[in-house]
């Protein structure tokens, strides 16, 4: 029994840590690339370990550009998505799950027909919309056009779907109104599907890079993807420094994989299932 | 009560309708009309050509290579992806040490910026990157840089979304395994159905929703394909990376043929809301059925 | 509490003291290079701005300037929004799509006008800045394709100086394959790049398309040696070819890593070769025996918006004029290895020292005598890029040249012909 069960443990551990390792590999490597002297990205057989450590390429890749500014814009920038984001669809799946009107599968319809936009296909009037507006180079234009999330309400409406309704209805015989319904009850029990909302609405907006570029018109509101841009999609530049790139890139994505150790037991998307199953 | 209700509501929803309005659907919208012109977006001047644009995305062998290559890449993502999900979700649905650290792992390249993973990517699939350290082994590749191959520009770039996005789909493999009740495995292995029958016979047909909406959610996702391409390939070498969205793009900014763009737009949208409207109607059904 | 106020004022007065004394008239500038081009621009606008007490320039990263590049999205953006920037650094083939739409500044007045940017101060880069017989484009960085050869191989093999024709290069790259520090070393490295195809085309006699710019008339032998001279080195072991997106750096880096005793690339590649550790030398392009030699230019030119008010654009040409005056064009040469655009900066004394020392960068400006400019026409991307998929075919997947041409040239045809 215990040997079948030690046996049944590789069987499923083997694969998993297989797996594992693979997937962390082009982490690994980029932490190990951005430690060693540029020309290191051309050896082959690549060298994991730094032959020699060159710790300068951080500091470096932090002057080459005013990194400090893009991070405050970045995250500020995506604080405020997420905040606009929380609101808005907790409120419109608040009606749309818990009040009966006139053209209510209409209105969700409108709203998760939008999911699937190419940014491609609309950028240049929303560009348009956003400077009548008066916004270019503004925060306005970098936060606004994303205040409401089609996914957003999808994913909301289906985490209090799934709230008994009996529990609604106690509450309202309670004299519960519906603003105490929606902040008292609710909201707490969602409280997995909001931040699984904040957390990919902040990865996928923290990422963003056409939308930034093409509405900012200043180093100052820079953010940082398009600055990681600048360091590799150049013309004529005078030979990409590989392991500063690296470098800019960690600096990048660590902070996103911080938050995401962090907060990743409400990652998993589980809430999105729920009214699929 | 009744009225004030359909007020409330609409007051409710009308924040997200105005905005998504404005900055999504009317943007989308005009892509219609601008599909049926001429138009000029640096002299701001265009004029009414009715299905010109459509006429000569047939006559482009460019489009239809964009065409080919975008339901390659959903083909070529989609499956691997949702085998990987699939076995890695049946491994994880149970009692495990370390579950949290291979879910957390798996899941970690989904937050991270394209760009940035791309980055990493192009050195992984370079001529002397990590891919061929691996594979050098057993294959004669090495130099072999796949980006730059007609041949292996399409696969390689395959590879790397499967990479970016498997957790993702583990996960919510995952959570549907996690709502399927664990009594009707038990029975059967009492039963003495060995592991590989229940997960076939018993599971997966119970899984298929969620598989379904995977499936959808995947397809939708590959039709929009666009950051790693423009950072990875810049759709080369020739057209071999070219998928629609990015076709879509070189129409209007790198050729200037805004209305040839927005035919493809109007494609891509009719397509994609073929698709969903698809998956909603099944999505019904099976809720009903468990009803 | 007085204290607060007193304060306050001294506050208020010191923050409007600036505004009182002078408020520069503040014009933006669209670049699309990054690294190292990136901080010697924002360095001439910062020394322009101390210069030009009136004026003050803001150069802003736009996005890479290469067709298609995220700039010209997010210049058309702002075109259609009327939001204008004052100075952009357009690609060349670009220049004349924008300005027969009326986006852009015709300059020929004010060249006229200029003491240093009449049309005969410049050397001969005025290519790919005119359309429809009105000029709208400062030559801003301008390279041209030129063979890097590495001397010590050179002398190694016992040959003395760099090949001139396409023959003598066929003939010396056999030689040149030799047993490097980790593997072979290849004779020669071509970029599959149409630039080069354009090259090798133009100076075997043929062009890409006819003159009036309605037919494809590079299905001919003429345009085919060319290539079929790689394909021959490549099957022969002799060569070896990147393809695809970092084609470029790929080279540059394999000839500096000495897997290569020549390649053929930019002129604006010295700043990354200098990195080489060994005598690397410029040539001239290699050219066709008994032909002369033609090679296309490229980069970007500065052009003004058409449509921001008189003011801008009299402070936008001063930026410009600026720029191009011999000692600035002599300075962005030094730093960044594009040609200096100015007839009068070859007599910098400080260049003049520089060219000494540095005799490589003379190549590129000897080499501006042989070029020409690519035909202004609208469709020109789209016709590069049918010919880049034909090379892809050619070189890396071993389709005959001449039938993979004229394919490409019926499809060059039906897209001209199109509206």
């Amino acid at each position: 029994m215990t040997a079948r069960r030690a046996g049944g443990a590789v069987l499923v551990h083997g694969p998993m840590v297989v797996a594992a390792v693979l997937v962390a590999v082009p982490f690994l490597w980029l932490v190990s690339l951005s430690l060693q002297e540029p020309q290191a990205v051309f050896r082959f057989p690549p060298r994991f370990i730094p032959e020699r450590f060159v710790w300068s390429s951080y500091p470096d890749a932090w002057r080459a550009l005013p990194f400090g500014r893009m991070y405050v814009n970045s995250i500020l920038t995506s604080a405020l998505i997420i905040g606009g984001q929380v609101v808005t669809s907790c409120l419109a799946a608040y009606g749309l799950t818990q009040l009966r009107f006139r053209g209510r599968h209409l209105a969700f319809l409108f709203i998760i027909s939008t999911m699937m936009v190419p940014i491609q296909a609309t950028f240049i009037p929303a560009y348009v919309i956003v400077s009548r507006l008066g916004w270019v180079d503004t925060y306005w234009a970098l936060v606004v056009p994303f205040v409401a999330s089609g996914f957003g309400v999808f994913l909301m409406r289906q985490a209090f779907m799934v709230v008994p309704r009996t529990l609604v209805e106690a509450a309202r015989i309670d004299g519960a109104g519906h603003w105490t319904i929606l902040t008292r009850l609710l909201v707490p029990l969602a409280r997995p599907a909001i931040i699984t909302l904040a957390a990919l609405s902040f990865t996928f907006h923290y990422n963003d890079f056409f939308w930034p570029l093409i509405v900012t018109n200043s180093a100052g509101m820079r953010t940082l993807p398009v600055g990681l841009a600048t360091m590799i999609l150049t013309e004529g530049s005078h030979g990409t420094q590989w392991n500063q790139v690296m470098a800019a890139d960690v600096f990048t994505v660590a902070p996103l994989l911080a938050a995401f150790v962090l907060l990743q037991r409400y990652l998993a998307p589980t809430s999105l299932t729920a009214g699929v199953k | 009560m009744r009225r004030g209700e359909t007020l409330l509501g609409w007051a409710l929803v009308a924040p997200v309708l105005i905005l998504l309005g404005a900055f999504v659907v009317a943007p989308a919208v005009l892509d219609f009309p601008l599909s049926l012109m001429h138009y000029d977006l640096i002299s701001g001047s265009g004029r009414w050509v009715g299905l010109a644009n459509y006429a000569t995305l047939a006559r482009d062998p460019i489009f239809w290579e964009a065409v080919g290559h975008t339901l390659q890449l959903a083909l070529g993502t989609t499956v691997p992806m949702l085998a990987f999900a699939v076995v890695f979700g049946l491994l994880l649905n149970r009692r495990l040490r370390g579950r949290a650290v291979y879910r957390t792992v798996l899941f970690a390249p989904y937050v991270v910026p394209l760009v940035a993973s791309s980055i990493a990517w192009i050195w992984m699939l370079s001529g002397h990157g990590f891919v061929n350290y691996v594979l050098g082994a057993v294959l004669p590749v090495r130099d072999f840089a796949w980006l730059d191959s007609s041949a292996g520009a399409l696969p390689a770039i395959m590879l790397m979304t499967v990479w970016q996005f498997v957790g993702y789909y583990t996960v919510l493999v995952l959570s549907g395994l996690q709502n399927i009740p664990a009594e009707l495995a038990e029975a059967a292995r009492i039963d003495g159905a060995g592991e590989v029958r229940v997960a076939w016979s018993i599971i997966l047909p119970l899984l298929s929703p969620t598989l379904f909406f995977c499936v959808v959610v995947s397809v939708i996702a590959s039709f929009r394909v666009f950051d790693q391409i423009y950072v990875m390939t810049g759709g080369g070498p020739g057209t071999a990376t070219i998928t629609l969205v990015f076709y879509l793009y070189q129409q209007g900014f790198a050729f200037f043929n805004t209305g040839a763009g927005a035919s493809v737009s109007v494609l891509l949208l009719v397509a994609l809301m073929g698709i969903t409207w698809l998956q909603l109607r099944m999505a019904r059904r099976w809720v009903t059925y468990e009803l | 509490m007085t204290r607060v106020w007193c304060l306050a004022l001294v506050v208020v007065l010191v923050l409007a003291i600036p505004v009182a004394a002078q408020a520069p008239l503040e014009i933006s500038f669209w670049y699309g290079v990054g690294g190292q081009l990136q901080k010697v621009i924002e360095g001439q606008a910062e020394k322009f701005n101390r210069a030009h007490p009136g004026i003050k320039v803001t150069p802003f990263y736009a996005g890479a300037y290469g067709a298609g590049g995220p700039m010209q999205q997010k210049l058309l953006a702002s075109m259609a929004a009327g939001s204008l920037p004052d100075v952009v650094q357009l690609e060349i083939h670009a220049t004349c799509t924008f300005a027969s739409r009326g986006a852009l500044l015709a300059l020929d007045e004010w060249m006229a006008k200029s003491d240093h940017d009449r049309k005969d101060d410049f050397l001969p880069v005025l290519t790919n800045t005119g359309c429809e017989g009105k000029t709208y484009g400062i030559p801003f960085n301008r390279s041209v394709p030129i063979l890097y050869w590495n001397r010590d191989r050179f002398t190694k093999a016992g040959i003395t100086g760099p090949p001139k024709t396409w023959t003598e290069l066929a003939a010396i790259a056999p030689k040149l394959v030799q047993d490097g520090a980790d593997g072979k070393v290849v004779g020669f490295m071509p970029i599959n790049q149409w630039w080069f195809f354009q090259s090798m085309t133009w100076s075997n006699g043929g062009d890409v398309l006819s003159p009036d710019m309605k037919r494809a008339v590079f299905a001919t032998d003429a345009a085919a040696a060319g290539l079929k001279i790689w394909v021959d080195l490549i099957e022969r072991g002799t060569a070896q070819v990147r393809t695809g997106p970092t084609e470029f750096l790929q080279t540059i880096q394999d000839f500096v890593n000495e897997k290569t005793a020549m390649y053929w690339g930019s002129a604006a590649d010295m700043g990354a070769v200098a990195a080489a550790k060994f005598d690397w030398r410029a040539a001239l392009s290699p050219g066709f025996d008994g032909k002369r030699l033609v090679v296309p230019q490229g980069g970007a030119n500065a052009v003004i918006m058409a449509k921001i008010s008189p003011e801008r654009q009299k402070a936008a040409w001063e930026f410009i004029q600026w720029w191009t005056s011999p000692a600035e064009a002599a300075y962005w040469s030094r730093e960044t290895g594009y040609v200096p655009v100015v007839k009068k900066a070859l007599d910098d004394p400080e260049f003049k020292a520089f060219l000494k020392s540095h005799p490589n960068h003379a190549v590129p400006i000897e080499e501006l005598a042989f070029s020409r400019a690519a035909a202004p026409s609208p469709k020109y991307f789209q016709v590069l890029q049918l010919i880049q998929r034909a090379q892809q075919n050619i070189i890396s997947n071993k389709a005959p040249a001449l039938p993979t041409l004229q394919a490409t040239a019926r499809e060059v045809d039906a897209l001209l012909a199109a509206p």
